[in-house]
């Protein structure tokens, strides 16, 4: 089976020692010879130490996409530096390697002008097939207008968006995650909890607010199973029937995508199979916090189809994404 | 007996007018008013027999000071007036004063010894009493809870001003409320407060102490083993296992407002049959919608007594109800 993983990590190496991931490493207890701090120490590489953690997991394409810490953390003008240069790595391993790697920008979101316009040098120049943008940019979310030129662009360029967790701000995490003993609250803001209800949620304010009236082309992909949305979506649009012009269903239909990166356990993907269907699913490991063995078990082991299989381990991805017999399209 | 449900919501005079101020006046406001024949004709036409009713919010969780204890009685004995006219009908969950811990401790007792009550609803104390139950000052709730062999109800309450602020401002209203409270966030706020009394330790001092959690377990069936991949005892979280091992031996689901049948499957396949309980969510939810979930859950037939009515009788103590289960 053809596995294309939609959320795969990697880091500029000059931010290895920066006092974001110093801090976060602290914060939530990853020593360099922990468990995760070994598998964070992979994500720096983008060359043969990964293509044989892919070989040996039968992972045939990453689309790479920068993780923590992103441009959009740093002052503007450091941010769109950083920016570029983080794309810039990508392509070379994307150039490297052409049938085993694509590519989503990373963008500095703290800058909105600038953020669309490096979404379309990663698109136009380097081939990107979209961007990764993780969750709030400083408090703020994708229903504020200050952001919407980066939708904007992503609209007219036809890519889409990945919407990826992000820490809290600051007083959400004093106002929830206080409290708890050693480094538990800080993993309950993040991949532990937090972060995940967060882009839920988000995805609800960007409804609210008119983004997707506004951009009627734009599409979004959510990570970890829906981040619960599909789990909530019935709930959720009773609820919001009376703020909204059509169900909310209609924009989950419409306007996302879900993939399976970081939950590889049936209970949850078959509710998002359930509630979304099987051409709206896309396979993902989420290297290197997730493992891609455990990945390509679970797809292999899904109780489905194997047309859905198709479907969900790359078909949807080669559309999204021109991948393929798609590219160009 | 055809089906228990265990949410059900009521209001006294007194205590819904110190409900929070966004909560406007509603259609729903007289028939959480009513303990009587309105409610139970709804009842009857849905098959339902059993409805154990608590306090809609902010509940007792929204009283302070010196009129706090002597309200919360007088809401808990007023609910306890209509279980009495209606014994095999009605039951009750007691509200408490938990702006004082102790006072709270001391309803509780007299709640159930007195007015025999069969536990405590709570709904999320953060916003209206400004700390979680995991704040060491409750540590004699739980204790008192675990003594009378009772259960916890953790029901959703208002988020604080800073996250309504933070987080769910700024969008066309009705949106801001909606997406604070039942859309999403005094959901996933129920669920973190459970995960902060697991990360607290209160069930490893407290490992007979039983919660229930409403709306299909609030996401947490459904991100469960990815908060044990995070927060396993080798993240240094000073449990002795990881959160789902509490989460599964002291906690109970209900189906409460949910219609669809994905996230109640998922609850199901996660908790397994014997920890998911029917509910409504009465009169929030439409008690059709939700008897309608329930008839097309597609599980076996003993499974289905089991989540309508079987596991509502073990965990509550309703034994005699289960057992004189013949259809009405």
């Amino acid at each position: 089976l053809r596995l294309i993983a939609l959320e795969e990590h990697y880091r500029l190496p000059s931010l290895e020692s920066s006092e974001a991931v110093l801090a976060f490493q602290r914060d939530a207890g990853f020593s360099s010879d922990s468990p995760m701090g070994r598998r964070m120490a992979k994500l720096s590489e983008l060359g043969e130490q990964r293509l044989d953690d892919m070989d040996a997991a039968g992972i045939d394409m990453q689309v790479l996409s920068h993780s923590h810490p992103t441009p959009a953390e740093f002052p503007p003008d450091e941010g769109v530096e950083l920016a570029r240069a983080a794309n810039d790595l990508a392509a070379r391993a994307v150039a490297a390697h052409p049938d085993r790697f694509v590519a989503f920008a990373t963008l500095p979101m703290s800058a909105p002008q600038a953020a669309a316009d490096e979404l379309e040098r990663s698109v136009s120049e380097l081939g990107f097939r979209g961007a990764l943008v993780n969750g709030h940019t400083d408090g703020r979310f994708f229903d504020d207008r200050s952001l919407w030129p980066v939708l904007e662009r992503a609209q007219r360029l036809d890519v889409p968006i990945y919407l990826h967790p992000v820490e809290p701000p600051e007083a959400v995490r004093r106002a929830y995650y206080e409290g708890l003993p050693g480094p538990a609250g800080k993993m309950l803001s993040a991949a532990g909890w937090g972060w995940h209800v967060d882009t839920g949620m988000h995805v609800l304010r960007m409804v609210l607010g008119g983004v997707f009236d506004e951009f009627p082309r734009l599409q979004l992909i959510v990570g970890h199973m829906g981040e619960a949305l599909p789990f909530m979506l019935a709930r959720s649009s009773q609820i919001l029937r009376p703020a909204l012009d059509k169900p909310l269903e209609q924009y989950v239909e419409e306007h996302l995508h879900f993939t399976t990166s970081g939950m590889f356990t049936y209970p949850p993907f078959l509710c998002l199979l359930l509630v979304v269907g099987a051409d709206r699913v896309m396979f993902a490991v989420d290297y290197p916090y997730s493992d891609n063995e455990e990945g390509r078990a679970f797809m292999l082991g899904a109780p489905i189809s194997e047309a859905d299989k198709e479907k969900i381990a790359y078909g949807n991805a080669e559309r999204l994404l021109r991948i393929g017999a798609h590219a160009g399209g | 007996v055809r089906a228990i449900t265990i949410e059900e919501h009521f209001w006294t005079e007194d205590l819904s007018r110190v409900a929070a101020p966004e909560i406007k006046a509603s259609p729903l406001d007289e028939l959480l008013l009513d303990l009587g024949e309105r409610r139970l004709a709804e009842m009857d036409a849905n098959a339902i027999d059993v409805q154990v009713i608590g306090h809609t919010v902010p509940a007792a969780q929204g009283l302070r000071g010196a009129d706090a204890i002597r309200l919360t009685r007088q809401a808990n004995d007023a609910l306890a007036v209509a279980v009495r006219s209606h014994p095999t009908r009605f039951a009750g969950w007691a509200t408490l004063p938990t702006d004082d811990a102790h006072a709270a401790v001391e309803e509780l007792e007299r709640a159930v010894g007195e007015l025999g009550f069969v536990g405590a609803m709570v709904n999320s104390t953060l916003g209206t009493n400004g700390v979680f139950l995991d704040d060491p000052q409750f540590d004699p709730l739980f204790a008192a809870l675990e003594r009378l062999d009772v259960p916890l109800y953790l029901h959703p309450g208002f988020p604080p001003p800073v996250l309504r602020e933070l987080l769910y401002s700024d969008l066309p209203e009705p949106s801001c409320l909606s997406l604070a409270a039942g859309a999403w966030g005094w959901h996933s706020e129920v669920a973190l407060h459970l995960l902060r009394l697991v990360l607290a330790g209160v069930f490893e001092r407290y490992p007979n102490l039983r919660v229930v959690i409403g709306h299909g377990g609030e996401m947490l069936p459904f991100m469960l083993r990815r908060i044990d991949d995070f927060l396993a005892p080798e993240r240094g979280t000073g449990l002795q296992d990881v959160p789902s091992a509490y989460l599964l031996r002291n906690v109970w689901i209900t189906t409460s407002a949910m219609t669809a049948l994905p996230p109640v499957m998922c609850a199901l396949q996660v908790f397994g049959v014997d920890r998911v309980l029917f509910s409504v969510d009465y009169p929030y939810t439409p008690i059709a919608d939700c008897r309608a979930m329930l008839d097309a859950l597609p599980i076996s037939p003993a499974d289905k007594a089991k989540v309508a009515v079987g596991n509502a009788a073990a965990l509550l103590g309703l034994d005699a109800w289960s057992s004189s289960g013949k259809p009405r």
